[in-house]
């Protein structure tokens, strides 16, 4: 098994959105293709992407689920079965939404939460890192604060 | 999905439709005991799968029920996913219909 990628690099697409280049695939990894994504927090679910981008692809559908708006109103999706190879990765298997429409590809939270990959946004790029390297730095970040006192906190006040 | 489905069941709002129909039935004990978990409806035999995610509930639906057409809804809340970004609504719905 190859050894995880600490850092997968990221960039901002034509939008200003952080966006990733992703390979998806069903059933068959012959099959796969790469798409643009953009990576959206604000979705709950793995990836959503136009039907008809989909059916090159060969995912095995599974049914419907519903899905929310951001006005509040629900819409009934086609879901199916996929997998995300990001770079030299290994794939990750979650659910796909099969939006009738054409749209951007979203990459969401359950995405990360497969992937137990964390996501860096600043001016300077967008960087998808693995979650245990992450836990390990904020780990020792709270040792050392802990071995040199309580952090002092600098407020406009105090700062002068 | 089965190559013998059910012709009542060939467009999304009518799988969706069906399994909302069964999921009226199921809201008020799942809703008391299983608030924020995923379920997988199936629409023919009106079995159901729970999961704490999406994959989980619709792999164990698929497991006992490989040709079986589901429908998922998280327990509690309108839509099994949510999303924020500005999708456009479908003006003529589904390409199937």
């Amino acid at each position: 098994m190859p050894s995880k990628n600490p850092l997968l690099t990221g960039y901002f697409n034509n939008g200003g959105h952080p966006a990733l280049k992703v390979r998806v695939y069903g059933v068959f990894p012959d099959l796969k293709q790469e798409f643009e994504v953009m990576i959206d927090t604000g979705f709950t679910g793995f990836l959503l992407m136009p039907i008809m981008s989909a059916f090159p692809l060969g995912l095995p559908l599974l049914g419907t689920g519903n899905y929310t708006l951001a006005d509040n109103s629900t819409s009934a999706k086609l879901l199916a079965h996929g997998n995300v190879i990001i770079g030299d990765e290994d794939p990750v298997t979650g659910i796909v939404v099969l939006e009738p429409n054409e749209c951007t590809v979203l990459l969401g939270m359950d995405f990360l939460r497969r992937a137990k990959r964390c996501l860096s946004v600043s001016v300077k790029g967008v960087a998808l890192t693995d979650e245990d390297t992450v836990e390990h730095f904020l780990t020792a970040i709270a040792t050392h604060v802990a071995a040199s006192g309580t952090p002092k906190v600098i407020t406009e006040e105090s700062k002068d | 999905m089965p190559t013998t489905m059910n012709p009542q069941f060939s467009n999304p709002n009518a799988i969706a439709g069906a399994g909302e129909e069964i999921y009226k039935t199921l809201r008020a004990e799942l809703e008391a005991s299983q608030h924020g978990k995923f379920v997988a409806i199936s629409i023919e035999s009106k079995a159901y799968y729970i999961g704490d995610s999406p994959e989980e509930a619709l792999e164990k639906a698929k497991a006992a029920e490989p040709q079986g057409i589901f429908h998922l809804v998280r327990v509690g809340f309108p839509g099994a996913f949510r999303i924020s970004h500005a999708i456009q609504k479908s003006p003529s719905n589904w390409l199937f219909q």
